[in-house]
């Protein structure tokens, strides 16, 4: 079975943020998982960070600072390459999962 | 994160917790101004903004604990982790390390004294516009073949505008006698002029060089340093002495420095030419070495072209008899290339030839280390799949991985250097080939630069390969394979059989170059010279002129040393001579036939009359000298076969009368030829590996005598046991006279072969070095294969095959790699032998004996190297191999 662990969720909707809005820094992503979800998907927000560095390590985003339009100073995530093939992926993997247990709970 | 801070996140931990910091801070403090835009309050938006984020200290830990990846930790414990691996299999850890160390400091060593000689610039000032000029013609197109006339010198001096300074230095001059603390040494001091040491940008070390003042002394010399510590005892009032030298005094102005060296190498010291000496009273008789330093912009056609048109203006003064110069023009060349040829002609393509040979070691030895890193990580496969399992990223994987190699990497470059500089010393002190002056041989930044560029270059070949390779195993095949750990791929075979295959086409290359090399040395050292070279003592002797002023006082003095010489105990007999062979290129008339003029390329020698036999020369017709050629006799001449078949043919030259210069020049007289006798061979200076019969004549020193004598002493003695009788009875005929050049015919001889003989050594140890790799890339390659297929084996057995088959599996498998490596071998070597193409004498390049030998040396060596593996794959007992499944 593909890897549905929390984790691999969490990583999926990251890397699905960043390819719909471009370049966001966590706390955006925080609220824009929120909005996409109409509000169904709460992440716990320190957790992201975590995530977030992790993702960069496997090459999946990149990371730069920037000024927010407030002027503040940000960490701005962006999706590679790779990322996107990781999003497919992931994207495919988790259609399976869903469509699995859901044959699973129909089956009489 | 950037490239760069990631780097520096890597050194400091400080930095990477603030970056963490700051990122957790501005999510928090963004939430807060959020919410107090939405109405709450500042303390209620800070709490609401902390409850959402979760405990910033857990978070901060957190993401530490993921960024600490990237940090110097894991790189450490990897290579913990190496060590311990590597020391747990010493033997492949030692086979590699010495495999890669070898390739490596060969390759250093070769090069560093590449770098030496035709890389880093002379060691003077302007080195890059420093130039010679040589005399040459269309025959001789782009090298130097003879020297200029002085009075040409002067010439260009005066008035040359592209030269900032121009200098004359000549090494055309015979040694002289410094009566040094009572006793007499060999001074060999040689002619220049003032500018000479100013073009260099040389300064003396101890007093000065040559100024404007000394060219009013008789007498100015400047020392070398080696000259002045081991001859003289390193005296440190030297400056400012007066030293006789051929009886008359000499004023030392100064010594040069350690470091100081030009060519020739054997200088012991410079002396001014001043407007008395010899070159600038007889200008155009005095031929001379031309240096120069160019004005910066002035390309050598431009110089050429100057120094040609004011030679034109003057050489209508010049005297009938030098018609050589008409055909002559300048030729300006890089004083460092010409460094090189003077050196040696073949200096320059043989190291570069030695380069490329030894990169081919190289990239032997790496690729052996390919193949064993390959059969290693291959057997580490069930490892890498538990890694992966475990979570491991597949960068990750091929970073421990590379650790490894890195390890051994620089293990192997740094045993590598050591080796290096092992070798150099051992080149420093033993010398086995004269390098050009100004070479220093050292490990500098341009060298280390290669080292390392060696070092990594061979981490990426035999590391990324296999690792890439490892973090692509298919996870559940592997951990559900059985076989302990080998779950090699037929594609990992067919590379590692592949890199064996090269290995031997590589080896067979250095070894038909070696062959090759061996050959020509060979054969140019066992050519009989036409001349004995056996049991023959020689010595030079130089006659100043002031107590020796004439013919006679010269004779006097030969005569006599001969006979006491003669007198020793052992002496078989004694011969002296002008030089030790012909030489010169001098011009000759035949009287009544003004249509045999030559112009040049006659050599001459003047000898005793006992020289032919001492020397066992035969004498084909006619008589040798004896006493009836005496100063006032008819003037006779003895020529070889090579001038009788090309100006007498067909017909008996004894009898005709020849002259050795135009037939109208009254100071030269007219020889009459007596007789016949065999060629000797000689080397010219234009080409290293081949010997020359040059039309010779040779004229008894009764009439043509000479300054300079070459003795040479038959003996069964050896030779140190006489030289101590010869230099007494010198020393009581005239005690101001010294034995110069002490040595034998044969180590004359052997010096002359230096270059070649390096050459081929070098090449040699290559080629043996290469076929070592090959043995031990096949053996492991062999080992390997019998290994994974022993299950298979072990069945065939069980099944009926008995020893034999076995064996011949492995044996035709052996085989079939030995002749498809031969075969890409004898291809590459086809095209690679014609670098060798000016180095060889006697063979032919494309010689197919050579290339026959080598590959039948190679095929025989790789099916020994098989035996071993294919021994243990005939006794492998199937029982026994079967049941481990």
């Amino acid at each position: 079975m593909p890897r549905t662990d929390l984790q691999g969720t969490l990583d999926l909707l990251v890397l699905k943020t960043l390819s719909q809005t471009g370049e966001l820094h966590g706390y955006g992503i925080v609220l824009h998982i929120q909005e996409a979800s109409d509000e169904l998907l709460r992440v716990e927000e320190g957790s992201l960070y975590p995530a977030l560095h992790r993702m960069e390590q496997s090459g999946w985003i990149n990371s730069e600072w920037a000024l927010t339009e407030t002027k503040r100073k940000a960490k701005y995530y962006k999706l590679t390459a790779a990322g996107r093939k990781e999003l497919e992926r992931a994207q495919e993997s988790f259609e399976q999962l869903v469509k699995g247990v859901r044959a699973m709970l129909r089956y009489a | 994160m950037s490239l760069l801070s990631r780097i520096s996140n890597l050194f400091s931990r400080a930095k990477l917790a603030q970056e963490i910091d700051d990122e957790l801070q501005s999510h928090i403090e963004m939430r807060v101004a959020d919410n107090l835009a939405a109405g709450m309050s500042h303390e209620e938006a800070r709490r609401d903004a902390l409850l959402k984020f979760g405990n910033p200290t857990v978070m901060r830990e957190k993401v530490a604990g993921v960024d600490v990846a990237l940090n110097l930790d894991i790189f450490l414990k990897d290579l913990q982790y190496a060590i311990r691996k590597l020391c747990k299999s010493p033997g492949f850890s030692i086979t590699v390390i010495l495999t890669l160390a070898l390739g490596i400091g060969a390759n250093t060593a070769v090069f560093s004294i590449v770098d030496a000689v035709l890389l880093r610039p002379l060691p003077y000032k302007n080195a890059d516009r420093l130039v010679v000029v040589w005399q040459t013609d269309a025959a001789h197109r782009g090298t130097g073949a003879w020297f200029n006339s002085y009075r040409e010198f002067e010439e260009w001096q005066r008035g040359s505008r592209s030269f900032e300074k121009l200098a004359a230095m000549s090494w055309a001059t015979s040694g002289k006698t410094l009566l040094w603390r009572g006793k007499p040494m060999s001074l060999l001091a040689l002619p220049a002029s003032s500018d000479f040491f100013s073009m260099l940008g040389a300064e003396a070390s101890m007093g000065r060089t040559f100024t404007e003042r000394d060219l009013n002394n008789p007498c100015t010399l400047v020392l070398a340093y080696p000259y002045w510590q081991q001859k003289l005892g390193a005296p440190n009032d030297i400056v400012g002495q007066n030293l006789t030298v051929d009886h008359s005094a000499c004023f030392v102005a100064g010594v040069m420095p350690k470091e100081f060296t030009f060519y020739p190498k054997e200088a012991n010291a410079w002396s001014l030419i001043t407007p008395a000496s010899a070159f600038a009273q007889k200008p155009w008789d005095s031929m001379t070495g031309v240096f120069g330093l160019l004005r910066p912009g002035v390309t050598y056609a431009q110089a050429e072209a100057e120094l040609n048109a004011m030679e034109k203006r003057v050489l209508p003064e010049a005297p009938a008899s030098l018609s050589l110069l008409t055909s002559a023009m300048p030729i300006v060349l890089k004083l460092q290339d010409n460094f090189s040829w003077l050196t040696g002609r073949n200096l320059r393509t043989g190291l570069l030839v030695l380069l490329g040979a030894v990169g081919l070691v190289l990239l032997m030895a790496c690729l052996n280390v390919a193949n064993l890193m390959l059969g290693r990580t291959m057997g580490q496969s069930r490892e890498m799949a538990i890694r992966t399992a475990l979570g491991s990223g597949r960068v990750r994987l091929i970073r421990h991985m590379l650790t490894e190699s890195l390890t051994l990497a620089v293990c192997g470059t740094a045993v590598g250097v050591f080796l290096a500089l092992v070798m150099l010393q051992w080149f420093r002190s033993v010398n086995p080939v004269e390098l050009p002056p100004g070479s220093v041989i050292s490990l500098d930044w341009r060298v280390l630069l290669f080292v390392t560029f060696l070092g990594v270059g061979s981490v990426v070949i035999f590391g990324l390969l296999p690792a890439w390779r490892a973090s692509r195993t298919d996870l559940n095949s592997v951990l559900k394979n059985s076989e302990r750990g080998i779950g090699a791929s037929a594609p990992a075979q067919r590379t590692s059989q592949a890199l064996v295959v090269m290995q031997i086409a590589l080896s067979l290359m250095l070894f038909v170059g070696a062959g090759l090399l061996a050959t020509s040395l060979w054969k140019m050292a066992s050519t009989r010279l036409g001349y004995r070279t056996d049991q023959v003592l020689t010595a030079t002797i130089n006659l100043p002129n002031e107590h020796y002023p004439d013919a006679d006082a010269k004779w006097k003095f030969a005569t006599n040393f001969v006979q006491s010489i003669s007198a020793l105990p052992g002496t078989e007999s004694v011969a002296i001579a002008s030089n030790f062979t012909p030489m010169g290129e001098n011009p000759l008339s035949i009287e009544g036939d003004a249509s045999k003029f030559s112009t040049g390329g006659i050599a001459t020698q003047s000898i005793s009359a006992n020289f032919l036999g001492a020397m066992q020369i035969p004498l084909f017709r006619g008589r040798a000298f004896d006493t009836r050629d005496q100063k006032n006799t008819q003037q006779v001449a003895i020529i070889n076969e090579a001038l009788a078949n090309k100006y007498f043919p067909h017909i008996d030259s004894i009898g005709h009368t020849i002259k050795l210069s135009r037939a109208d020049d009254s100071s030269n007289p007219w020889l009459t030829i007596i007789g016949v006798v065999a060629n000797v061979k000689t080397t010219t200076v234009f080409q290293e590996m081949g010997y020359v019969e040059q039309p010779t004549v040779y004229r008894p020193l009764t009439q043509d005598p000479s300054a300079s004598l070459a003795l040479m002493v038959i003996t069964k003695k050896g030779p140190l046991e006489l030289v101590e009788g010869m230099q007494e009875q010198l020393a009581s005929i005239d005690h101001d006279l010294v034995l110069g050049d002490l040595g034998t015919m044969q180590t004359r001889q052997s010096a002359a072969l230096s270059q070649p003989r390096f050459r081929a050594v070098l090449f040699g140890s290559f080629a043996g070095l290469a076929l070592l790799l090959a043995v031990v890339g096949l053996y492991g390659v062999l080992a390997q294969m019998v290994a994974q297929r022993t299950r298979e084996i072990a069945i065939r057995m069980a099944v009926g095959a008995n020893r034999g088959t076995v064996l011949g599996i492995i044996l035709r498998k052996a085989l079939a790699l030995a002749v498809l490596g031969t075969v890409l071998g004898v291809v590459a070597s086809a095209i690679a032998v014609r670098a060798l193409a000016g180095m060889l004498y006697g063979v032919r390049a494309e010689n197919a004996g050579m290339f026959a030998l080598a590959s039948v040396i190679l095929t025989l060596t790789v099916l020994a190297a098989s035996w071993s593996p294919a021994w243990r794959a005939a006794n492998v007992d199937p029982i026994q191999a079967l049941r481990t499944e």
